[in-house]
């Protein structure tokens, strides 16, 4: 299940009403829209988008009946359990991330940006940057891992050639366990022009 | 051939600071009269000798020892005008403090006591000639040198003692500030280095420099930042391995070959 499926799911069967909502699908073979509504004091309006979410998801089935009134769906539970899975480390998109190491970077010139150093360490810990002009100017400070600070440390200053991501991180002698951080913060830095890349 | 200056005159901070003492004391004579003025001669000469004396304990240079006891003999004379005026006492420490001004002057244009912060900068950007800006507030990786914890340790304090740059001693490496007022770090009315200009030599034998914003615009130009970063490490890499070979009166020989810069 992808990441945003999940969410949409869980933030589905987070309603206060979810569980009862559950108890009587199990119990009932199938069940409408108004008739749950009556029964857990809802309106008919929220049962129906709770039932038509479960049914979206697959969880319930839907069935379009004819009675004298004009027709509406009846619902019936179709999964006995329900479980969601995320790989997070799907999340992480490695065939991205091997084109960035090969992005030639340096500190653009002028940024504007202030570099704080970790104490007793050339290692930069913060960052600070202005977002805006005039009124609408906000400071923006980005804390930043050890390993983060140590590559910037490394980073080609302004008025020096240009550096792939993969040459910085192995001056730095950074472990290539900690890249997709480093890849994070140069993609953060590349957007906010604190650092240009040669294209 | 004599090759131009890089740095830009020098600013007024100190000549108008020394324009409000002149004010104050010539004030003083002027509205309060000659008791006042007295008064205010040995109050500023002593507080001058205790500068001194403070800067003497921390950096054991005789240099100082002259300053200090040139304000205070002089100090003393004006102490004696005010209250004593025991006429023998006065001559005595009036002479005194005469001898002590001949030797201050010694002390004063061999450079003693000089803080050597325009010569470093200027030796610095001796050998950048681009100027393509690029100022970076990050401390530039200046490469490595090499040399035993104890001797780094070693020309700090030979640095010090020669006001040529103020060390922090930290775990894992030595800082070597070389700020624009050396007072303000030897009084300990400053703690942090991190708005002056430093190097970093580190146990491993790493060198790192910061060139503050402040003193990057003191140059006439504006010299292509990171060749000027990779010139302040080289240069104190020269000054280093001089002391390393007991030749470090040559480091004073190339700062005072500079004297030209006031």
């Amino acid at each position: 299940m992808d990441f945003n499926t999940a969410s949409k799911l869980s933030s589905l069967i987070s309603k206060d009403y979810a569980e009862d909502f559950f108890k009587l699908l199990v119990m009932y073979q199938d069940i409408s829209a108004s008739e749950a509504a009556s029964r857990l004091n809802l309106h008919t309006k929220t049962a129906q988008d709770f039932l038509e979410g479960l049914d979206s998801f697959g969880i319930v089935s839907k069935k379009e009946v004819f009675e004298k009134k004009r027709p509406y769906f009846r619902y019936s539970l179709k999964k006995k359990e329900l479980t969601i899975h995320i790989d997070f480390a799907a999340l992480y998109d490695k065939k991205d991330n091997q084109d960035k190491l090969k992005w030639r970077i340096r500190e653009k010139k002028n940024s504007g940006a202030m570099f704080k150093t970790f104490s007793k360490s050339d290692h930069i810990s913060t960052v600070h940057f202005f977002l805006g002009k005039g009124r609408t100017c906000s400071e923006k400070k980005l804390n930043l891992t050890r390993n983060q600070g140590n590559f910037l440390f490394y980073l080609p200053f302004p008025t020096e050639p240009f550096l792939s991501v993969a040459d910085i991180i192995k001056k730095a002698k950074i472990d290539e366990s900690y890249i997709p951080e480093i890849l994070d913060i140069v993609d953060v830095l590349e957007q906010y022009k604190i650092i240009e890349r040669k294209l | 051939m004599k090759k131009p200056v890089k740095l830009k005159p020098n600013d007024l901070g100190t000549g108008i600071f020394v324009m409000v003492i002149v004010i104050i004391i010539i004030g003083s004579r002027i509205i309060f009269g000659r008791e006042a003025f007295y008064n205010v001669l040995w109050i500023i000469l002593t507080i001058s000798a205790l500068i001194h004396f403070v800067v003497l304990l921390r950096t054991k240079n005789w240099g100082h020892l002259i300053a200090m006891l040139f304000y205070l003999f002089i100090a003393a004379t004006f102490f004696n005008l005010s209250f004593h005026r025991h006429h023998f006492l006065t001559l005595f420490f009036a002479a005194s403090g005469f001898i002590l001004f001949i030797l201050f002057m010694y002390v004063m244009f061999t450079n003693r006591i000089k803080w050597r912060y325009t010569e470093i900068l200027e030796l610095a950007a001796r050998p950048v000639d681009e100027s393509d800006d690029g100022f970076s507030p990050r401390p530039f990786p200046a490469g490595e040198a090499r040399y035993a914890k104890g001797e780094v340790i070693g020309f700090a304090k030979f640095l010090l003692k020669h006001v040529i740059a103020y060390p922090y001693f930290e775990e894992n490496r030595v800082i070597l500030v070389v700020p624009q007022n050396m007072f303000s770090h030897l009084l300990f009315l400053k703690r942090s280095y991190q708005e002056d200009t430093y190097i970093s030599f580190d146990f491993n034998g790493n060198v790192s420099v910061h060139i503050a914003k402040k003193d990057y615009q003191k140059y006439k130009e504006e010299l292509t930042f990171d060749r000027l970063c990779d010139s302040f490490g080289n240069l104190f890499r020269e000054f280093l391995e001089l002391y390393q070979r007991s030749e470090s009166s040559k480091i004073i020989d190339r700062l005072n070959a500079l004297r030209f810069i006031s």
